[in-house]
């Protein structure tokens, strides 16, 4: 029986389809926890704030304006995300 | 008499009420009336006054989004000093590292005071900077004062200074008399027919040009409000800006180029506001394209943005702000040309539109009255309309010269005419601007040069000495220029390569506020040398992106 998908896995898909949006690529880039900005073609500090605007919009969440520089890496947005998510819950 | 100051206390005087600012902040919206203005620059002055800083000291302010940005301004003016607005880091810089680095930059001011808040005061001490040895003027601790005796500059003293972009220990002050300033908004609100119902929005910080005297100066002297929204915010939510046009009815804003493609790429159909209340969005500080104004009105005509809104500026600190501007009642013109005719001393070849390998070209604009221009050779010599070569300009606004630089001042202002380093050419009365002749670099709208960033990364001293190159690529993708940085590393250094990639790139960043898009250590003697033993940023760049597009192409493959 295929394992279920956990909520960080189904985070990682979502953020890595919203860079694929914003960036212009062809296909979601295969993310980390680790992964950071300047690993992704495409991902400089302005389509950083249209990832985040898109994942806001994906995930119906209001990411906080002093927050969007604050993430080092994709696991620490991550972190965040999950955190607004289980507010929202 | 002096214009600026003057117009300022009547409007004080005659419109206490009247409103100066519409200042933004997240979601909230303050107005600020001229009484309020007057309340704050008479607290600013007399706090000046009780230092007793000398007459035409310089003042620099290093104040992030807050009302009594305009204040501390005009207060300073009010007192007799001369005020300059600097930036203090974003939220991406390392503060320690930022206010370190403006050691060099205080030094060779030598500030009568400093305005600054508690917080960057905090940062600064804590970075190491010796920012006690000048006279502070805190922001929280200035007191409220009934009334004061405003001092009248004569025009033609110093007004102000502006700082040029790059990295702080270089930055380079343009020095403005009251005279060239009022001449410059007087020239310019007549070209923009500028009237008492415009009203101009926007989002720029005011240690920029296009920010200071386009959206805070011309509006203050005009007597005009003005919207004002935080630029960490804009970047952020760039639909902000939308909302201010509708709800504010906005009539002009001015924006770099990389502002409309972030917009076109950021706002989305569901925020629809009417944007029909404007009269201009100027394009102006980086390179004009086209092609933008053609996504910016695909995209944004049905909201209200008709084409002869889309309108081109060309502008620098030297001249106080704007050279030239394009006719606010027609749409955006451009020229289809012969790539290879664009270099400097060619005669720039005219093709039919729609011509497959033509190289396209802004029309921005005339001059404004007051200014000349004109096409020079290597030697100064005057050059006939239609050739290209460096724009030379004089008149009634050029600055003094660059404080403290005389060196430079006499290297750019040869016989009455300011040489500016652009590339440009006049074809038909209209000018159309084609690049640097140096090595300035212009990434979202701020300008570089190449030898400061290269610098830093050498005083890192993890890389060869004198082996790196910085140079931009035009990403299509993100339609903006990217900084990228290639530097040969040392042999045996014992650094992990990935490791010095990130403290690079954080030192870049911190300094200089532009993110690299790549910072590529290469072995040593990868760098390609020109004849006379100079690193090549053509050549470099040339091999760079043909690499890139191998190992993508390999990546992708």
């Amino acid at each position: 029986m295929p394992r279920a998908i956990t909520r960080e896995e189904a985070l990682l898909e979502t953020i890595a389809r919203v860079i694929a949006d914003e960036t212009g690529a062809a296909r979601p880039p295969r993310i980390r926890r680790g992964t950071r900005a300047g690993q992704i073609p495409g991902w400089d500090s302005l389509t950083h704030c249209r990832i985040l605007a898109g994942l806001e919009d994906s995930l119906r969440i209001r990411i906080d304006i002093d927050r969007t520089y604050e993430f080092g890496d994709v696991g620490e947005l991550v972190d965040y995300l999950s955190e607004l998510a289980s507010f929202r819950d | 008499m002096n214009r600026l100051l003057s117009a300022i206390l009547q409007k004080i005087r005659r419109d206490p009420d009247g409103i100066f600012c519409h200042f933004l902040w997240r979601d909230t919206t303050r107005a600020l009336s001229w009484s309020d203005l007057g309340a704050q620059i008479s607290a600013v002055a007399v706090a000046c006054k009780d230092l007793a800083l000398p007459f035409g000291g310089v003042v620099p302010i290093f104040l992030r989004h807050r009302p009594e940005l305009y204040s501390s301004f005009v207060g300073a003016m009010f007192a007799g000093l001369v005020p300059t607005f600097m930036p203090c880091p974003s939220h991406k810089q390392d503060p320690q590292i930022y206010w370190n680095s403006h050691r060099k930059l205080l030094a060779h001011i030598e500030p009568s005071a400093i305005v600054l808040d508690k917080k960057t005061l905090f940062e600064m001490r804590q970075s190491g900077l010796p920012i006690d040895r000048y006279p502070l003027i805190l922001i929280e601790e200035i007191e409220p004062a009934a009334g004061f005796l405003p001092r009248f500059p004569d025009e033609r003293a110093v007004a102000f200074q502006q700082h040029s972009s790059g990295t702080t220990g270089l930055k380079k002050g343009v020095a403005l008399s009251y005279r060239a300033v009022t001449d410059q908004l007087d020239a310019y609100a007549a070209v923009l027919h500028l009237e008492r119902r415009d009203r101009i929005v926007s989002w720029l910080p005011l240690y920029h040009d296009m920010g200071l005297v386009a959206c805070f100066l011309l509006p203050l002297f005009k007597g005009i409000p003005f919207v004002h929204l935080d630029h960490f915010d804009w970047v952020a939510r760039p639909r902000r800006l939308f909302d201010a046009i509708a709800a504010h009815r906005g009539t002009l804003t001015w924006l770099p180029n990389f502002a409309f493609e972030h917009l076109v790429a950021s706002v989305g159909e569901d925020t629809r506001v009417d944007l029909g209340s404007m009269r201009a969005f100027i394009n102006c500080s980086e390179p004009c394209r086209m092609e933008t104004f053609e996504r910016f009105l695909n995209r944004f005509r049905g909201w209200g943005v008709a084409p002869n809104a889309m309108q081109c500026c060309y502008a620098m600190a030297e001249t106080v702000f704007c050279v030239s501007q394009t006719r606010l009642d027609s749409p955006p013109q451009c020229l289809a040309v012969e790539p290879r005719s664009t270099h400097p001393g060619g005669k720039l070849a005219v093709l039919a539109e729609g011509y497959g390998a033509a190289a396209r070209l802004m029309n921005v604009g005339r001059p404004i009255d007051g200014i000349e221009i004109s096409i020079r050779d290597d030697n100064d010599r005057p050059l006939p309309e239609g050739s290209v070569g460096e724009i030379a300009l004089r008149g009634d606004f050029l600055f003094a010269g660059y404080f403290r630089d005389s060196s430079l001042t006499a290297e750019r202002i040869r016989n009455g005419w300011y040489y500016s380093r652009d590339l440009g050419c006049v074809i038909g009365g209209d000018l159309y601007v084609l690049g640097r002749l140096d090595d300035l670099l212009i990434v979202n709208g701020r300008n570089f040069y190449a030898h400061e960033i290269e610098a830093l990364v050498d005083d890192l001293g993890h890389t060869k000495p004198g082996r790196c190159v910085a140079f931009t690529s035009w990403d299509e993708r993100a339609r903006n220029n990217n900084l990228i940085v290639v530097a040969e590393t040392k042999d045996g250094i014992g650094v992990d390569p990935d490791e010095l990639v990130k403290h690079v790139t954080l030192s870049i960043v911190s300094t200089v506020n532009v993110q690299p898009r790549d910072v590529r250590l290469v072995a040593p003697g990868w760098l390609i040398k020109t004849t006379s033993g100079k690193i090549s940023r053509s050549e470099n760049s040339r091999k760079y992106l043909v690499e890139r597009e191998v190992s993508e192409g390999w990546a992708h493959a």
